[in-house]
């Protein structure tokens, strides 16, 4: 992948970020895991990538004696598009109660204009947000064994290190091939024909809903910093046809 | 030679024939198009010399408020973008490339156009109503793309006006000269 952009630390940091204005425009969160509770009116989807056992029920603290197939429900649950500050509402009433390393953490982000939408499709901004949402990853203090290193290190097969922005930005439907060029399984993906938003799959399903908070929160400074780092006007590209000779001249010679 | 023209205008060599501007920006990308007289009076008299608003054609393009660029400041509201109506474009497949004039409205690279058979570059903006007065038209097409897509998507549109100027535009002088051969019996 490219460089990452050097040099946002002073967009990163929060109180001076408060006074800027959010270049995201709305959030949507997709949630992997096994929930024990449903909120009320809530359908859980499959999702063939989650693969939740009794053994992750029980280390949650799950009464074996009352443990059934029908204890926990996994699969994914994903909200409607969210304000930037409603998204930590909606994670602490949607989270999973049952979570392992195989669930991921989908963050889709809108912008209110296509050119935002447009300077994050280089690569270097899916440099920068694996490089900063590393040095987050250590400030969190993970444990070495925490599923976010192998996604930070490109080691996972469902976030690689990979940029198909040009391919992914005219597909409608969503295909499963993890290995073709052009497939959407990359650290940030760009669904822009489906949903209109840019979608990052860096992130693995956390402990709880405040680390999640904190995890979305981050991501969302690295991609307004990013974009307040690369606020400049963009040249034209010119395309120009000069005539050259007056007059092309040909000759046909017949015999009859 | 257009027929019927009290004037006949030719593109003298050195003279821009077409022009084409590309900018990424909020509707997606910004293209500014100018051309000879010449160009667009032959796009007219390839129809009815009515015109048409773009809408109906695709909802892709749309009409641009026009500003300052020195003061920022709005010097005019969007204006709706018409076309020269009918006619019979033929689509120009020039070796890889297919040229597609029959396509307004429409994204500018028409990949995923059936018709047209996948790939193509649109030069439909072509047909504008106004390209050779003042500045040309200033118009935006809806889409999002690399900084890279924009640069091969100006290549291929210098390389299609091109084909387009010389397939149409440019004169030809062809000399038949016709003799007989002596019979033998």
């Amino acid at each position: 992948m490219s460089r990452p952009s050097d040099g946002l630390e002073k967009f990163l940091e929060l109180p001076k970020l408060e006074g800027v204005r959010q270049r995201v425009y709305r959030v949507g969160l997709e949630l992997e895991g096994a929930w024990l509770k449903l909120p009320r009116g809530t359908n859980v989807q499959h999702d063939g990538s989650v693969r939740i056992n009794s053994e992750d029920v029980l280390a949650c603290g799950v009464d074996p004696n009352t443990l059934t197939s029908s204890s926990f429900h996994p699969g994914e649950i994903a909200s409607p598009p969210l304000e930037v500050k409603t998204f930590p509402t909606w994670l602490q009433t949607y989270y999973p109660q049952v979570t392992n390393r195989t669930c991921g953490f989908h963050v889709h982000m809108s912008f209110r204009t296509g050119f935002l939408y447009q300077k994050l499709m280089s690569p270097s901004y899916p440099a920068t947000v694996v490089e900063y949402m590393r040095r987050w990853a250590e400030r969190e203090r993970f444990a070495s064994s925490h599923a976010i290193w192998p996604r930070l290190r490109g080691e996972n097969e469902y976030c690689q290190h990979k940029f198909f922005a040009e391919a992914q930005i005219g597909v409608t439907r969503k295909d499963y091939d993890r290995s073709r060029p052009g497939h959407r399984y990359t650290v940030i993906a760009y669904p822009y024909a489906q949903h209109s938003t840019i979608e990052c799959r860096l992130l693995p399903m956390f402990g709880d809903a405040g680390q999640a908070t904190r995890a979305v929160a981050e991501l969302l400074n690295i991609t307004n910093g990013f974009l307040l780092a690369s606020a400049r006007r963009e040249a034209r590209v010119s395309a120009e046809v000069k005539a050259d000779d007056d007059c092309i001249m040909e000759e046909i010679r017949v015999r009859v | 030679m257009m027929a019927g023209d009290a004037e006949v205008q030719v593109v003298k060599r050195g003279e821009t024939c077409i022009q084409v501007r590309l900018r990424r920006s909020h509707v997606g990308l910004t293209v500014e198009v100018k051309t000879h007289p010449t160009v667009e009076a032959f796009v007219r008299g390839l129809g009815d010399e009515t015109v048409v608003d773009v809408r109906g054609s695709g909802r892709y393009w749309v009409p641009l408020e026009t500003f300052d660029d020195t003061t920022g400041k709005k010097l005019a509201d969007a204006k709706p973008l018409y076309i020269y109506n009918g006619g019979s474009l033929p689509h120009l497949d020039k070796g890889e490339e297919l040229i597609v004039l029959n396509r307004p409205g429409r994204p500018i690279l028409l990949n995923d156009d059936p018709e047209v058979g996948g790939h193509g570059i649109n030069l439909s903006f072509l047909r504008l109503v106004g390209t050779s007065e003042g500045t040309g038209v200033r118009f935006g097409i809806k889409g999002v793309y690399t900084i890279e897509q924009i640069r091969n998507i100006a290549e291929r549109i210098k390389n299609a006006s091109r084909q387009f100027y010389i397939s149409f535009l440019k004169p030809v002088d062809i000399a038949v000269f016709v003799s007989t051969q002596e019979l033998s019996v």
